[in-house]
């Protein structure tokens, strides 16, 4: 593998993401542009666990952005689940999301008027499917992080901690291959943090989904396979 | 996503039940409002169509007159024509009931023993009784029914001065044949109707049945050419297409009014729509990232927009039937008085006009929701899930909206002044220009609003500044208040124009003390007339010092049915009686009392392209085909008919028509005679003659109510616009009150009270009421030109002088401000209940 330049070692895992020289140009009121990411080269193979450590604006967010599809690099690659990006249309895109990444929001982004169930549903519910099944599946996984009892409740109910959780099961629902999260314990206090970190990575591991995730804390970052800083837009070996 | 899209809807109802109920209720009033002027167009037509088909049933042809009958001699040349099966003469007259102003039969004579030709069913016993019995008459079972007339019941009626006395013979329901047949149709004895009521030997038309395979149209050929220029054959489908064309303009006017009411609700989808994305945005971005396509999203968005438009179409198309029938009395009163066809007695709401009304409620909400839906669906799921507002991204557009604007106005105002400068539809296509233009111009306004010095303290001065910080949301509202305001301002000048023409014109016209003429007058035909003696004894009567004549027939020129009237020219032109559009007055003058000129009416002359120095020729029957020819010495202002009318010397039409009984004649009393005492003494004097007598006061004011009753069905389309926009504020602050409810709880923790946060939102109610009365003023005002200068010229014929009615728009502005405050409560209480607690919810 190789970050900023330098290089990374290889698994033997298939390739599940893979970043290219990737540049992130952002044309700021006024004129002036502003890099967000300069030449990251990355590449993260099944199973592997990921953090990403920087600070505020040093280019996380974008990072994951472009892995998830959901904006397109200035220059440079991206290849994911084996497909490069920028030959995919809008929609080809969004089905690749859909049926092959998870992603985890720090403000959890669960849809409030949906019990905690729905919400863990809801990528069923885009993408179709036997819905008894993934019901079950839902069950299970709130099970697994100690939801089970509060399955029929609306989310607006629960506690900031208890909401990750539900955002954890939704994303990890329909089996991606890769987990993004964004700052998943950004919004909760330290003991829950710890917490949720630990289920995140439990599930990943479980279903086998790779994980890429951000954070602030040195202690979560530790928890991964590997850790990557980014600088200035720059990535880097922690 | 099916799935998902039950779950959310269920979550919208719950959380803005309000809001959607208002955006319905939008939809709602569009397509009643459109539906039911559809239903009453629809209606008028199948009045008509109804009537032809319950007289004419089968036949394919009907042989009428140029003028009002043709001669029953015609009948066996008729039936004597290779491919005529049979030919059945009727005779249409008109006979006010005795007693009641205005109410009538409309008789027809017809051969009764024609087998299976009229729905009567006629004993062997009853057959005896038509031919015994003088006045024999048939009448429909609702009219009897309504009247309480049985068997053997005597109905005083009179034909022009003359009374006589029908009796009831027999029940004959046309409805059986034709639902929507004139329940006033009255069948008679032919022989005894023309004996009786008209003229021996005329009929008014000939119907024939033509034999099988028999070329219809050839058949037509050949009779109106074997029975000379005086006879034309329509079919009954022509004759429907006939007063089609006769009623496009009134059918085409209220078809655009309504439908602004239906842009209205559209707007109000829009608001609606744009309201709920605003509370989504979170929701679609989540749906997006976790691979919810653009087309899902879309789908979702006019999902909802679908079932909106589902509802409120549920609910409109009662609501359209029950608007035609509260308005069925006011409109039939046009058709009567205006128009001189039959009037509308019910409505019918037929699958093709719920279906039309669902189409237009469906795609009405779609196109309401569809920009907003398109751009949620273009957008960047990272945009969707960061909380932004609508100014940043508003902030752009007023400039460029307001510079669209101009430009199309400018682009249809070159259009209507050029290169379609003379097609019928420039009017209509400035209007609508000028309606889509208005809302455009919204942004800027508001933007403007915000531009202004910031009050000192929170309150509803700082609630209307506010407005542009939340363009989105307030912009439509005002954009579909400034829509209807135009609309009210501009039919509103154009009602007071119009009125104040009609003032003037009357004050002009209408200088003799007391009018006379006979109650069956207006729709009659010639046998409408004032018996020769009660002329005389009119002319002789106390108090009378001089007398105006008048004799109508009625004619065709150029293939339009006209009324042709004979007056006394000279002194009618001299005293200025006679209003001239064109032409000069003093040649006018001369031309028609000494040289046999006419004067033609301004909607004819319009309508037929007649100018003056023209020669025109004007058939009204009876000459054997010769159409006499007449020059056009003027052209002259009247607002009586829009059908048309040629004004002649009395002289004149004798000489070329022949002799006959006058129609009308107006009494000059000498001088310090009470014309209301004079015309008391003269209904004692005349009791046992049918006459209408009128003081010159009292037929200006019925003038002037038929003049209100034809716009009654305007008005009221402007307040259910009006309704549809004021309930349009109430969204947008709702979606306000909904959206900044993180806004008003920290105004809330910071300390304002209750009352500041009301007045807050009571201010923005204010500020969207007035920029939509600034806008809706400007638009209002062009609007009332295009309708003055261009649309009423070339679609009615009459020229209108532009009036300003101030006082009533500044009333109208008041009471709009006091409806926008008033829609305004309801949103301020909801968001000065907002606790300050909002603001940690926000975060979830």
């Amino acid at each position: 593998m190789t970050a900023g330049g330098g290089v990374m070692k290889g698994g033997v895992e298939p390739e599940i993401l893979a970043f290219r020289d990737v540049t992130k140009r952002y044309v700021l009121p006024g004129g002036a542009a502003f890099e967000a990411l300069r030449g990251v080269s990355i590449e993260v193979r099944a199973g592997r666990v990921v953090a990403l450590i920087g600070r505020s604006g040093s280019g996380k967010s974008t990072f994951l952005h472009l892995a998830a599809g959901l904006d397109a690099p200035t220059g440079g690659a991206i290849r994911l689940l084996g497909r490069e990006l920028a030959a995919l249309s809008d929609r080809e895109r969004t089905l690749c999301r859909r049926d092959g990444v998870g992603l985890v929001f720090q403000f959890f982004h669960l849809l409030p008027h949906l019990s905690v169930t729905d919400n863990v549903l809801v990528p069923a519910l885009i993408a179709g499917g036997d819905l008894q099944a993934l019901r079950r599946r839902a069950e299970d996984l709130l099970a697994r992080v100690g939801l089970a009892d509060r399955a029929a409740q609306h989310v607006q109910k629960l506690s900031g901690g208890e909401m990750q959780r539900v955002a954890l099961c939704r994303a990890i629902l329909r089996r991606p291959r890769l987990l993004l999260a964004d700052e998943p314990t950004g919004n909760l206090d330290e003991a829950t943090g710890q917490l949720v970190m630990e289920l995140l990575l439990g599930l990943a591991r479980e279903e086998g989904s790779a994980l890429v995730y951000v954070t602030h804390s040195r202690e979560l970052a530790a928890l991964a396979d590997e850790t990557w800083r980014l600088h200035s837009g720059v990535l880097e070996a922690a | 996503m099916r799935r998902y899209f039950a779950q959310a809807l269920r979550a919208q109802l719950r959380g803005g039940r309000v809001l959607f109920l208002l955006a319905v209720a939008g939809v709602a009033l569009g397509v009643g409002s459109v539906l039911s002027i559809q239903i009453l167009n629809e209606s008028a037509l199948g009045a008509f169509a109804g009537s032809v088909r319950a007289l004419s049933g089968d036949a394919q042809l009907s042989l009428v007159g140029r003028g009002p009958t043709l001669p029953d001699a015609l009948l066996p040349r008729v039936l004597s024509e290779h491919g005529v099966r049979a030919a059945h003469p009727l005779y249409r007259l008109e006979a006010a009931l005795a007693g009641e102003r205005g109410a009538a039969l409309e008789i027809v004579g017809a051969d009764l023993f024609a087998p299976a030709r009229l729905p009567l069913d006629l004993a062997r016993g009853d057959i005896a009784a038509v031919l015994r019995t003088p006045g024999w008459v048939a009448v429909t079972p609702s009219l009897a029914a309504e009247r309480g007339w049985a068997r053997g019941a005597r109905i005083p009626v009179s034909i022009g001065s003359r009374r006589t006395v029908l009796e009831v013979g027999a029940l004959i329901d046309f409805r059986q044949v034709a639902p929507l047949a004139s329940r006033r149709l009255a069948v008679m004895d032919l022989a005894q109707a023309q004996a009786l009521l008209g003229e021996a030997g005329r009929v008014s038309q000939i119907d024939v049945v033509a034999a099988e395979g028999v070329d219809v149209a050839e058949l037509a050929r050949r009779l109106e050419a074997r029975l000379g220029g005086d006879v034309r054959a329509v079919t009954p489908e022509q004759r429907v297409a006939e007063a089609g064309a006769l009623l496009a303009a009134f059918r085409l006017n209220l078809t655009a009014l309504s439908l602004v009411s239906l842009f209205v609700g559209g707007f109000l989808v829009h608001a609606s729509t744009q309201a709920a994305l605003s509370r989504r945005r979170e929701e679609l971005g989540v749906l997006r990232c976790l691979g919810a396509t653009r087309g899902q999203v879309l789908a979702l968005v006019l999902g909802d927009a679908l079932l909106l438009g589902t509802l409120g179409t549920a609910a409109g198309i009662p609501l359209g039937w029950l608007v035609a029938r509260a308005n069925v009395r006011a409109v039939s009163g046009t058709l009567r008085n205006l128009y001189l066809l039959e009037g509308v007695e019910r409505v019918t709401l037929t699958p093709a006009l719920a279906g039309l009304g669902a189409a237009l409620g469906l795609a009405g909400a779609l196109l309401g929701a569809l920009l907003p839906a398109l751009d949620v669906a273009r957008e960047d799921p990272r945009a969707l899930l960061a909380r932004r507002g609508d100014s940043a991204a508003a902030s752009r557009a007023p400039r460029q909206l307001a510079l669209g604007a101009a430009l199309l106005l400018a682009l249809a105002g070159a259009l209507a002044q050029g290169p379609l400068r003379g097609w019928p539809y420039a009017g209509f296509a400035l209007a609508l220009a000028l309606l889509a233009a208005v809302p455009l111009c919204a942004p800027l306004l508001l933007r403007a609003v915000g531009g202004l010095p910031a009050p000192r303290r929170l309150g509803a001065a700082w609630g209307a500044r506010d407005l542009s910080a939340h363009l989105r949301a307030t912009a439509a509202a005002a954009g579909a208040l400034a829509v209807a305001v135009s609309m009210l301002c501009g039919i509103t000048v154009m009602i007071a124009s119009f009125r104040e023409t009609v003032v003037d014109w009357l004050e002009a016209t209408l200088r003799a003390d007391v009018y006379v003429t006979t109650p069956s007058w207006r729709r009659g035909q010639g046998e409408a007339t004032l018996a020769p003696e009660v002329v005389e004894r009119l002319a002789r009567a106390e108090g009378v010092r001089a007398i105006d004549r008048l004799r109508q027939l009625s004619g065709e020129v150029n293939g339009r049915r006209v009324a042709i009237s004979g007056f006394d020219a000279g002194p009618a032109l001299a005293g200025g009686r006679v209003q001239l559009a064109g032409g000069d007055r003093a040649a006018a003058l001369r031309s028609v009392a000494r040289e046999g000129a006419v004067l033609v009416s301004e909607p004819l002359a319009r309508k037929a392209g007649i100018s003056v120095g023209d020669r025109v020729e004007i058939d009204a029957g009876g000459l054997g085909g010769r159409s006499p020819r007449f020059e056009v010495a003027g052209i002259y202002r009247d607002y009586g008919t829009e059908r048309g009318a040629v004004l002649m010397d009395l002289g004149t039409l004798e000489a070329r028509f022949g002799k006959g009984p006058l129609t009308n004649v107006a009494l000059y009393l000498a001088p310090g005679v009470d014309p209301e005492v004079a015309v008391a003494r003269l209904r004692g004097a005349f009791a046992g003659d049918a006459l209408v007598v009128r003081s010159n006061r009292t037929l200006r004011h019925e003038v002037l109510a038929i003049f209100e009753q034809t716009f009654a069905v305007t008005r009221l389309l402007q307040a259910m616009s009006l309704v549809v926009a004021v309930a349009g504020i109430t969204l947008a602050l709702l979606v306000l009150a909904r959206e900044r409810a993180a806004e008003v709880a920290l105004l809330r923790s910071l300390g304002a009270t209750r009352l500041q946060v009301f007045l807050v939102f009571l201010g923005r109610a204010a500020g969207i009421a007035l920029c939509g009365l600034i806008l809706g003023a400007a638009g209002g005002a062009g609007l009332a030109v295009a309708l003055v200068e261009i649309i009423n010229p070339a679609w009615f014929g009459w020229s209108i002088t532009l009036h300003w009615p101030l006082a009533t728009l500044a009333r109208q502005a008041l009471l709009l401000v006091a409806a926008a405050v008033l829609a305004g409560f309801y949103p301020a209480a909801r968001a000065s209940g907002t606790p300050a607690t909002e603001l940690a919810r926000d975060a979830l």
